[in-house]
């Protein structure tokens, strides 16, 4: 909301400076979020120089054509010579003179120059050097009946401080200039001005049933309409002031009846619409739902189609106005316009913004309705829009108004108790000064010895209708500056969850082995699940779509984490980084049965690109499914679980380079080389690989309870290696499954520690080196009792896997 | 009969030999020739038994001071070839120690999350907890019982995303929905924070993202009042932002009365000063109590909520939202 404080003066002008008053708003009240300057310069006096004068003579220069040399009286002791140039300056004329030292926008001071010979002291003004109008033929002329001399910002408003507002959806009334008066009356105490709404004489022929009926046939959203008219009406262009206020307002000037009605929408805050009543079927109003499929050419040249949820203004025969939201062009008031035809009206808020958001077509008057504009408010816009249509457009007001309106809600006084007040503000406000503080709103207060009985004015009663309403009133004009600041006394826990700290711990493990976080969207494409070559059939292809989404690129929410990190793998590999590692923690969205989502947790990180020699010494590391099972190990031996690995068969991995690690009857995680197309399909060049960790299932599978201390100091633990040679289809993880099995209790740990495949060993055949700790806890094993347990693993392994024992 | 060996012939020879040896087994030599069992040092020794024994004691005396001497003289002159041999071993061990040194991963947490910790943290530390809940969300718990009825224009189609064939869910648009689901299941006093994901359907531009961040709190206890919100938040400006002028100006939400909004004056890397939107709060609406089935007139509480993108774009520089979501690691690598 613009708000040009020459305007906001004329009701009430604090004893402030431009810069405190915008401070003592924005404490109070709405934000000022910026000040700006319009017309001339006011600072440092500017405004003195320019000065009304009277054209005493304008003779012919002697050497230019163009140029006439006036003797112009500013009421000094003598007379100025000015040299102007428009073709319209002549003797007698009353005009508007920039003396030397005035500046104007944007250029250097004025001086006493010589044109072609001849001394000027001074500029006769237009209408756009003032910036009074866009552009202009010829100096302005002045009304006859102003002093020369007299200061041409007290006739005209050549300079203005224009605030621009922030207004919150919960006032309404905040769109007015006059709403915003009585609220700086509120906030400084400054007084206030009443509004004119008086009524203009009506001295037209008949009443108004004589000129046009009015049927409302949708009360439910239009619980208010009024209409009169007025007759005799000349539009043309709007006096300066009036056009100066709407531009400075942020509205462009049209005529005097469309300006006049804006005009009033931006003083009260209540739109209203100005019709040719000539253009008007019937003549006759009907306030209904629009038809499905109805069109209608609004103003602005656009054809819109209505349907039954949109309320329209028609006449007899089609919709002249959507209601609240903008006119039909072949109803509007123009230059030959005679017959008026005016609405104030109330509209329901939620269907004006619906209607307006269907349409795609907001207004300033729509958003004013939107919000819900009160019922009282029509008769206090229509008297003083009348009333200037009067004044200004020469019209004859015609006896009578057209009213239909639901009966107005009964007015309802709202308590505030005293020790409420102060228990939720923390404060102790006495019951005089809160007392004080709302009648300044303008509320009446009956005081009582613990509690106020308040009748809120109209203009706020949809958003000030509780105690506590009342409470925030108080503590807003009393000053939250004013409002100390004291910590609560402690009673929470403080503590983050098990979940929560090894969510935590996860990720900054991650980090530290030089992943790099990112955040990506959670909506994906839809295309996505075929881009992962998710089978048609796989339930993965189930997902929660958006209804109104932005784009096909955020349509959907994501199934899988894969997606976003190598959207952003592609993004850096297209800005020069060919390879890299990146991870995510968040969740996926499943569709779930009660028509929500099922929302799981997971931790992914992916490699992307082969590393080069980087560094002079350090070894190259490996982008490949056996880095990611290390990787996807580590962080399920930081849960404190120690999965198996297995191996797997998604789509979007490499089918035979990819696992999965089960914790029991859990799958905790999946790791895997990035399948070639995939990687295609999301514009990744070079080997990827990636694990996704499974926050929930390594949660579920996390031991609960605090370690226990183990012995593993008493007693020695022996140390057998066994090299062995199996077919290339035996897996690591058998292996060792067999040999824990055949060691028993004593084999306390079996791993490959070293793998071979080559010449030496022959085709499809594998040697693995398996290291076996062997140890009893509570005693010292003599040397035959190990060696039974590397014998009886031994042979456990050649027997189920036709291991060979090599060396 | 005098003996044969002049020992202090003997010692200046073998001091001159050692003097003069230029390596450790050069030196060795001169050990053994001149203290070792042959030499002739041990045979004067061995040959006092054939002296009067008046002259014993004297000559005994003079060979082992000279024995001494020797000793003495040798293992300085050891320790002193030892050292000087060390040394140019050592310096045969010259490398450029300008080298880079071994690369240690280092990894970054996207500065999103290192702001949401920090936050967390100062809230921890005043007891509260942090609690989590859905992002795909029921009307119900987004709005409703938030006090945003039917028809408020933040619910309209243009302004939250819906889920398609499935009424009345969305994606949340706020963290708030969580200190519904936290009131539902619990009884007061609560303190309570939710970090999350909301969703609100902006198109993405350098301030506006349809995906965002944030962190929003919940206190619910006797007593509470606008000075304790108060209080609170410029705590937290000044732990985070290191920030203590602060302004409290009015606000709008419809879940909160008084609604009020944190204005932090802060100073950016130009100099630049300005009050700084930095959480929005209020004490909560006794609507939402009701919902909740709290007691209003017995329980009063505050909530709050702050935009952790925004806080961390202001603090740290970052020009555009979108820098943070497009997994740059250009970006993310400046915050390790």
């Amino acid at each position: 909301m613009k708000l040009p404080l020459s305007w906001l003066h004329e009701y009430v002008r604090p004893a402030l400076d431009d810069v405190a008053l915008a401070q003592h708003i924005t404490d109070a009240g709405p934000a000022v979020e910026g000040v700006t300057h319009l017309r001339m310069p006011a600072a440092g006096g500017n405004l003195e120089w320019f000065r009304v004068g009277r054209v005493i003579s304008a003779e012919q220069h002697p050497d230019a054509d163009r140029l006439r040399v006036c003797q112009v009286d500013l009421g000094e002791l003598e007379l100025r010579q000015i040299v102007c140039g428009a073709p319209n300056v002549g003797t007698g004329q009353m005009v508007a003179v920039a003396l030397p030292g005035a500046v104007l926008p944007e250029r250097a001071p004025l001086g006493e120059v010589a044109l072609r010979g001849v001394t000027s002291r001074g500029m006769i003004l237009s209408e756009s050097e003032l910036e009074l109008a866009a552009e202009s033929e010829g100096i302005m002329i002045l009304p006859d009946d102003i002093p020369a001399g007299t200061p041409v910002a007290e006739v005209l408003p050549i300079a203005d401080t224009v605030f621009e507002l922030e207004l919150t959806s919960n006032r309404p009334d905040l769109m007015g200039v006059y709403g915003i008066a009585r609220e700086v009356h509120a906030i400084t105490g400054a007084p206030l001005a009443a509004l004119d709404a008086s009524e203009a004489a009506p001295i037209g022929d008949g009443t108004v049933q004589d000129y046009v009926s009015l049927r409302v046939e949708a009360p439910d959203l239009c619980p208010r309409y009024m209409a009169r008219v007025i007759t005799d009406v000349r539009v043309g262009p709007s006096p300066v002031w009036l056009r100066a206020r709407l531009e400075a307002a942020g509205m462009r000037a049209i005529s005097n009846v469309v300006d006049i009605t804006n005009y009033v929408m931006l003083l009260t805050g209540q739109p209203l619409h100005a019709f040719d009543l000539d253009h008007m079927a019937g003549p006759a109003v009907v306030v209904r739902r629009a038809h499905d499929g109805e069109p209608v050419t609004t103003l602005d040249g656009q054809q819109r189609v209505m349907d039954a949820e949109v309320l329209a203004i028609c006449d007899a025969v089609r919709p002249a106005v959507i209601a609240g939201i903008m006119g039909a062009e072949d109803v509007e008031v123009s230059g030959a316009t005679t017959r008026v035809l005016l609405e104030a009206a109330t509209f329901d808020g939620p269907a004006v913004l619906h209607a307006a958001l269907r349409l795609g077509l907001r207004s300033e008057s729509s958003a004013r309705f939107e919000k819900g504009l009160p019922a009282e408010l029509p008769p206090v816009a229509m008297a003083i829009a009348c009333r200037l249509v009067v004044e200004l457009c020469g019209g004859r007001l015609v006896p009578g108004t057209l009213d239909a309106a639901a009966p107005l809600p009964a007015v309802v006084p709202v308590a505030m108790r005293h020790a409420r007040l102060n228990a939720v503000l923390g404060l102790d406000i006495a019951p005089d000064e809160s007392a004080a503080i709302l009648r300044r709103l303008g509320c009446e207060v009956s005081e009582g010895p613990d509690a106020h009985q308040v009748i809120v004015p109209y203009t706020r009663r949809r958003d000030v209708s509780r105690e506590i309403d009342l409470i925030e009133e108080v503590a807003r004009i009393h000053g939250y500056g004013r409002i100390p600041a004291h910590l609560p006394r402690m009673v929470g826990h403080g503590t983050r969850t098990v979940a929560q700290r090894r969510t935590e711990q996860l990720r900054r493990y991650v980090a530290d082995q030089g992943y790099s976080e990112i955040v990506s969207y959670r909506f994906v494409p839809a295309s996505d699940v075929d881009r992962l070559q998710l089978a048609g059939d796989d339930p993965r292809r189930r997902l929660v779509r958006l209804a109104n989404p932005i784009s096909e690129e955020m349509a959907v929410m994501r199934r899988s984490m894969l997606p976003g990190l190598l959207r952003a793998a592609s993004h850096n590999q297209h800005r020069q980084r060919t390879h890299g590692a990146l991870f995510e923690v968040g969740r996926t969205y499943a569709p779930a049965p009660d028509g929500r989502a099922e929302e799981r947790e997971f931790l992914a990180a992916l490699t992307f690109g082969a590393p080069g020699q980087e560094h002079w010494r350090a070894p190259v590391s490996n982008v490949d499914i056996h880095a990611a099972v290390g990787l996807a190990e580590a962080l399920c031996g930081i849960a404190g679980v120690r999965p198996e690995i297995e191996s797997n068969q998604a789509p979007y991995f490499h089918p035979v380079r990819q696992a999965r690690l089960v914790a029991g009857d859990r799958i905790v995680g999946w790791a895997g080389e990035v399948h070639p197309r995939v990687m295609r399909n999301f514009d990744v060049s070079g080997p990827s690989a990636a694990i996704v960790v499974d926050l929930d299932a390594l949660g579920a599978a996390a031991p609960t309870g605090v370690p226990q201390f183990e012995d593993l100091l008493s007693v020695p633990a022996s140390t057998r290696d066994l090299a062995l040679v199996v077919g290339d289809d035996v897996s690591a993880a058998t292996l060792v499954a067999t040999a824990r099995r055949a060691g028993g209790t004593l084999v306390r740990d079996a791993r490959v520690f070293d793998r071979y495949a080559g010449e030496q060993i022959g085709a499809r055949r594998v040697s693995l080196a398996v290291r076996l700790l062997i140890a009893d806890p509570t005693r010292t094993l003599t040397d035959q009792e190990i060696n039974d347990v590397v014998v009886a693993v031994r042979d456990a392994l050649a027997d189920q896997h036709g291991a060979e024992l090599r060396g | 009969m005098a003996s044969p060996y002049d020992i202090s012939e003997i010692k200046t020879r073998a001091l001159a030999g050692t003097a003069a040896a230029g390596t450790v087994s050069a030196l060795e030599a001169v050990r053994v020739e001149f203290t070792g069992r042959k030499s002739e040092l041990a045979k004067a020794l061995a040959s006092i038994v054939s002296l009067p024994p008046e002259e014993r004691g004297t000559f005994g005396k003079h060979a082992n001071a000279a024995r001494r001497e020797i000793d003495d003289a040798l293992a300085e002159r050891k320790a002193e070839l030892e050292a000087a041999e060390l040394s140019e071993q050592l310096a045969d061990d010259r490398t450029d120690v300008t080298l880079p040194g071994d690369p240690y991963p280092r990894g970054a947490l996207h500065l999103l999350t290192q702001v949401r910790l920090e936050i967390e943290e100062i809230f921890l530390a005043l007891g509260y907890e942090i609690a989590d809940g859905p992002e795909v969300e029921t009307e119900h718990y987004n709005f409703t019982a938030l006090n945003t009825p039917e028809g408020h224009p933040a619910r309209s189609s243009s302004d939250t995303f819906y889920v398609d064939g499935s009424a009345g869910t969305i994606l949340r648009t706020q963290t708030s929905s969580v200190q519904v689901r936290v009131m539902e299941a619990r009884t007061p006093p609560l303190y309570v924070i939710s970090p999350g994901a909301v969703y609100r359907r902006d198109d993405v531009d350098a301030t506006h993202s349809p995906m965002f961040h944030q962190l929003e709190g919940l206190a619910v206890d006797e007593g509470l009042s606008l000075a304790h919100l108060i209080g609170t938040l410029k705590h937290v400006a000044g732990q985070l932002l290191g920030s203590t002028e602060y302004r409290i100006i009015p606000d709008f939400f419809p879940f909160t009365e008084p609604s009020i909004q944190l204005l932090v004056r802060w100073t950016d890397r130009a100099g630049r000063s300005s009050w700084m939107e930095l959480l929005g709060a209020g004490m909560v609406d006794p609507n939402v109590f009701s919902f909740a089935g709290y007691d209003s007139e017995r329980w009063t509480g505050f909530a709050f909520g702050m935009g952790l993108d925004r806080i961390a774009m202001v603090r740290h520089g970052v020009p555009d939202l979108r820098l943070l979501f497009d997994g740059d690691l250009r970006v993310l690598e400046q915050f390790s």
